[in-house]
């Protein structure tokens, strides 16, 4: 839901519905961190209802276009952080299993491995 | 940093507060997890009240993936996709001491609820099936996943109850699939949180005998002396990562000029702590994946 006015579009606030602090901050950074906006914060009327305001204001592109664009750096962010952290996540793994195979096949007084992280 | 079976430990850098509390907050309260949810009592004769026990049910943990089911509505029928069903039947016998009703006690039930339903004509279908408290079209049994592991609460040793003699407690627990706001049981993690890096600074050099006392206060040992030759030795900022931020190396009159404690602004330590139901690592991902779908939402709602 948007309300704006009819002859300046690059202006306006976002209602949404069934949505809280989890997505309406992030989605506020991602904003900030776009050239075109001036300004942009969002609310919530009452915490009772789960309900968002975000307002933005550009230096002329229509908000809506800017409201996209800032969702879908939103989502890159969120894949780049999902791969990165798969890969972190196998190379530990990795690691892990060669150190375990290490220490398998050495004595009881073997030093340690070195510190790859 | 640290990965185990139910938690994990890893570094996040170059990334916002605001996204990191997203992640921490979905965590907690948007990835779906299965709880039990109804649970129908046969027979109750404990002195735990009904109530009591199906709230202490249902925050017991199950050891399923909650991605292999969908959720139940108010108008569909519980059948294998989106139920599990639980049986616990227990009972002390006369003469016999006190016994203790650990969640070990619940039995899965592949093929759906035992319980019978009453129906109202007489002359009902001509089936030879009676009609139960679920529709299971097939034994979950033959579900791949659950060939080689049943599903069992996660941790058998969790006091539900306890009986004396003569009490008798039996009843059907159906769990189904939820997110943890809506209810706490829901939740997949113990908890989840995240730090900042500390970041300690020496304003200047700190030599001698300041040195040793700046070491000798640190509960946690971060620094460490480093000898410079000519006997003259000078404190270094060994781990940081171990500072807990409690401020005693700046008490005193002249430490804070020497000492600067500060955050390191985009790096983040996480903690994950799971209940058991998926692995650590694993939650994080669909965690992210979540906040994914969120935007893509908003992304087609706008447009």
């Amino acid at each position: 839901m948007e309300h704006g006015s009819f002859t300046d579009n690059s202006a306006a606030t976002f209602s949404l519905t069934d949505e809280d602090h989890t997505i309406a901050n992030a989605v506020r950074f991602t904003l900030n961190q776009d050239p075109r906006v001036t300004f942009c914060g969002y609310s919530i009327p009452h915490p009772s209802e789960a309900r968002v305001n975000i307002r933005v204001q550009t230096t002329g592109d229509p908000a809506r276009e800017v409201l996209k664009d800032a969702c879908q750096n939103l989502m890159l962010m969120c894949r780049h952080v999902r791969s990165t952290f798969d890969k972190a996540v196998e190379d530990f793994k990795a690691s892990n299993a060669v150190k375990a195979m290490k220490i398998d096949s050495q004595d009881s007084s073997g030093d340690d491995s070195e510190e790859s992280e | 940093v640290r990965l185990n079976e139910d938690d994990m430990e890893f570094d996040m850098i170059g990334i916002d507060a605001a996204i990191a509390n997203s992640f921490r907050r979905i965590l907690i309260a948007e990835l779906p997890t299965m709880a039990i949810e109804k649970v129908l009592i046969a027979n109750n004769t404990s002195i735990i009240q009904d109530e009591v026990l199906a709230h202490r049910l249902g925050l017991v943990p199950i050891r399923v993936d909650p991605r292999l089911f969908d959720y139940l509505s108010e108008n569909d029928q519980p059948n294998e996709k989106n139920t599990v069903v639980f049986k616990l039947h227990v009972q002390c016998k006369r003469g016999s001491p006190r016994i203790t009703v650990k969640s070990d006690a619940l039995k899965w039930l592949p093929n759906g609820s035992e319980l019978v339903k009453e129906t109202r004509n007489a002359t009902s279908d001509s089936s030879s099936k009676p009609e139960t408290y679920t529709y299971f079209g097939c034994s979950q049994e033959t579900i791949p996943e659950f060939v080689k592991n049943p599903i069992i609460p996660k941790y058998p040793d969790i006091i539900v109850a306890k009986l004396g003699p003569g009490q008798e407690i039996e009843l059907e627990a159906h769990a189904v699939k939820g997110i943890g706001k809506t209810h706490a049981k829901w939740s997949p993690v113990a908890t989840a949180w995240y730090r900042m890096l500390p970041e300690v600074v020496l304003l200047e050099d700190i030599e001698d005998d300041l040195a040793e006392e700046l070491k000798s206060k640190c509960p946690v040992n971060v620094f460490d002396i480093e000898d410079l030759g000519k006997g003259r030795r000078r404190a270094t900022v060994a781990r940081p990562r171990a500072c807990t931020l409690c401020r005693e190396c700046i008490r005193g009159d002249d430490w804070e000029k020497r000492v600067a404690l500060r955050r390191v602004k985009d790096h983040f330590i996480f903690t994950i702590e799971s209940t058991g139901a998926l692995p650590p690592e694993v939650l994080f991902t669909e965690a992210v994946k979540i906040l994914e779908d969120k935007c893509e939402r908003v992304i087609t709602e706008l447009s």
